[in-house]
């Protein structure tokens, strides 16, 4: 997004043509981007590939409506979620995950993180040393509005606001669910996390 | 609450640390977090073990799309211009 973009909308003015073409230029430079997204959220290259061919049909389709100068990766990014929610996650198997376990706790559990001083070093060693797949696996066992949420966030570095436009939810869940992804990838991945023997809930 | 002097102790720092990592941290606060992390051992490593989380999740879910997808969106995209203009 630049100031150049910003300034001067050429929509009103342009044929479809115009507009398919400055389209194609615009868009497919995201290709990675989505691809990446997509096969995160898919969890499988041959899924990944048709959400993304999905997604850049609707976005062709209603590209008339994306307003220049606005953040067009995440325009497409939330087209792709949409695409995804609506059409790929009714063919799988999976029972849909519920959403209603999102209680607001995550601020409290925080409070009781700290870890024990004997295990840090060796926890920052483990994640030094982290082959990629095990990162994509763990990130591929979290649940999917945490795997999202924290796609979005870490690897786009979308704000918390942008996220919570591609993922048509509050902020206020945006931060619930990255804190619950973050720390269950944590655990999965050092076997630390917070400290369960201050959280007598559970945390969870 | 927000005063010049503005200081966070441990309960107020810890639930504010991912808004601080992912820049969302309110310009107020700023300080008020950075100096606690100067001061506190323990939320200076939650800062690091996050930060560093952070940062490797990105580099391992960096990917390049194939070059045979790349070529499915601009022929599929071809054929919906086809189609639009010929109903135009």
């Amino acid at each position: 997004m630049t100031a150049d973009e910003a300034v001067h909308d050429p929509r009103p003015t342009e044929t479809a043509h115009q507009r398919a073409t400055r389209f194609e230029r615009d868009a497919l430079e995201y290709i990675d981007q989505l691809y990446a997204a997509a096969l995160r959220i898919t969890r499988n290259p041959a899924d990944a590939e048709d959400l993304v061919q999905e997604t850049y049909a609707k976005a062709f389709a209603s590209f008339h409506q994306y307003r220049p100068g606005t953040n067009l990766k995440a325009w497409l990014h939330r087209i792709l979620t949409n695409s995804y929610i609506n059409e790929y996650r009714k063919k799988q198997r999976s029972p849909q995950q519920a959403n209603t376990d999102e209680v607001e706790d995550w601020q409290i559990m925080q409070a009781s993180e700290h870890d024990a001083v004997g295990l840090r070093s060796a926890e920052l060693e483990v994640l030094d040393r982290l082959p990629d797949s095990r990162v994509k696996k763990a990130l591929s066992e979290l649940r999917e509005d945490y795997r999202m949420a924290v796609y979005y966030a870490d690897v786009e570095g979308y704000s918390y606001k942008e996220i919570a436009d591609i993922m048509d939810t509050p902020i206020g869940t945006v931060m619930s669910r990255l804190h619950r992804g973050r720390a269950q990838l944590r655990e999965a991945l050092t076997g630390q996390g917070f400290d369960p023997g201050h959280t007598p809930d559970g945390g969870e | 609450m927000s005063t010049l002097f503005q200081r966070f102790d441990c309960e107020e720092a810890l639930p504010r640390l991912y808004q601080f990592i992912d820049a969302e941290l309110a310009i107020h606060e700023l300080e008020a977090m950075r100096d606690h992390l100067d001061g506190c051992d323990n939320c200076a490593y939650e800062h690091e073990v996050r930060s560093k989380l952070k940062r490797i999740i990105r580099e391992a879910c960096l990917e390049v799309a194939p070059p045979s997808l790349r070529d499915k969106v601009v022929g599929r995209l071809a054929q919906l211009r086809a189609a639009s203009a010929e109903a135009a």
